[in-house]
């Protein structure tokens, strides 16, 4: 395999989207982060710290009357969870191949579908073309010689998620032609 | 008026007969045929406004476009190619759709224009389409550029426009709260707000 998994750093625009899904998907262990390690203060109380180091997963129970205004962030600079925090922020920017393919084949059905509507020939998807430059600049991925040999491997899938597009525009168009509407009002 | 009295049952059902191929004629004048729909902006027996409304959102995208239609001119939201993919679509299986809706229970379907039957070789070369249909697709595209320019065109872009947003604004007029009568449904809202209120306290 040219293109290792996990091994694509792409920026802008792929890596927001995938972005937005990852810290969907390690939701969960961020939010517990942060509650592992703010102490949040509510008026006139405030809430006990449950850390990291306790496991402490019991409801943050009610102590008493308070002093402090503010969320404080206790030092993460060491340990654990520091490594562990670097490590979610690096993922955000790391692409599979089956994410990159997913951006791609989502750019051809939204956007290339409306500009392109049949690759006849198979030069049409080379290195240099329109639609190569057309999908690169799109997603924003940088010219490298890494995403060169994943064009010349994945290329087809343009023409086939086109083609998808295509037949289910067909089968659209023609439940709007067969429509009640269409056919007590207009055609017949 | 001819009173039904007047006539022997004979001639009341050649009358009756008569009555009904007037309507089915006037009907047939009144259904916009293929050629209406291909001379695009002359938007002849309305027929392009049909296309417009119903078969162009198939392709330009319905919901997505839903909006700008009502807010932009046709040319800003459906691109060259898709009002060509859309004609030629039609175009490709008129025959058959119109075949269809005329004789539902029928089984000897007619073919379509331009695209191959099946999935053997042969109808993947072209991805399902014939050589003709790509090039009729692109003729179709030059033929919209071409009409594009024309003032009909643009005439025609601002009268859809106007009905778009007129049936539009209908349409917003007709879910506003205060034209309908409430009907009061009680719910538990104010009961757990209580609650909470008890448990604050």
């Amino acid at each position: 395999m040219v293109v290792s998994n996990a091994d694509i750093k792409c920026s802008n625009m792929a890596s927001r989207l995938l972005a937005s899904r990852a810290s969907s998907a390690g939701g969960a262990a961020a939010s517990t982060t942060n509650q592992t390690l703010t102490s949040r203060t509510i008026t006139g109380r405030t809430t006990s710290i449950p850390t990291r180091t306790s496991n402490n997963t019991a409801p943050p129970s009610v102590v008493g009357t308070t002093v402090t205004t503010n969320d404080t962030v206790s030092d993460i600079g060491s340990g654990a969870s520091a490594v562990f925090m670097n490590q979610q922020r690096s993922n955000d920017f790391i692409l599979t191949n089956d994410q990159l393919l997913g951006i791609v084949s989502k750019n051809v059905r939204l956007d290339l579908f409306h500009l392109v509507k049949f690759i006849t020939s198979p030069s049409e998807l080379d290195w240099g073309e329109p639609i190569q430059r057309w999908i690169f600049k799109k997603v924003n991925f940088s010219e490298d010689k890494s995403l060169k040999e994943f064009w010349a491997k994945h290329c087809r899938c343009v023409r086939l998620a086109l083609n998808k597009k295509r037949g289910n525009v067909s089968t659209e168009v023609k439940s709007s032609f067969m429509s009640k509407s269409i056919i007590s009002y207009h055609l017949t | 008026m001819i009173s039904d009295n007047s006539l022997s049952p004979f001639l009341f059902h050649i009358y009756i007969f008569e009555g009904m191929m007037k309507e089915a004629d006037a009907a047939e004048e009144d259904r916009p045929t293929l050629l209406d729909m291909l001379s695009m902006g002359d938007n002849e027996n309305n027929a392009y406004i049909t296309f417009c409304d119903y078969i162009l959102p198939a392709v330009c995208g319905r919901k997505s476009n839903e909006a700008k239609f009502n807010k932009s001119y046709l040319s800003k939201v459906a691109s060259v190619s898709d009002e060509a993919f859309a004609l030629l679509s039609i175009e490709n299986a008129w025959d058959r759709w119109v075949f269809q809706l005329d004789n539902p229970d029928s089984d000897n379907i007619p073919a379509t224009r331009y695209s191959q039957e099946g999935s053997q070789s042969r109808a993947l070369i072209y991805s399902g389409w014939k050589r003709i249909g790509t090039e009729r697709f692109r003729e179709l595209q030059k033929l919209v550029k071409e009409d594009r320019t024309t003032d009909d065109r643009m005439e025609f872009e601002k009268l859809y426009l106007a009905k778009r947003q007129e049936s539009s604004s209908k349409n917003r007029r007709g879910i506003r709260f205060r034209d309908n009568d409430h009907a009061i449904i009680e719910n538990d809202l104010l009961e757990d707000l209580d609650d909470v209120v008890a448990v604050g306290v």
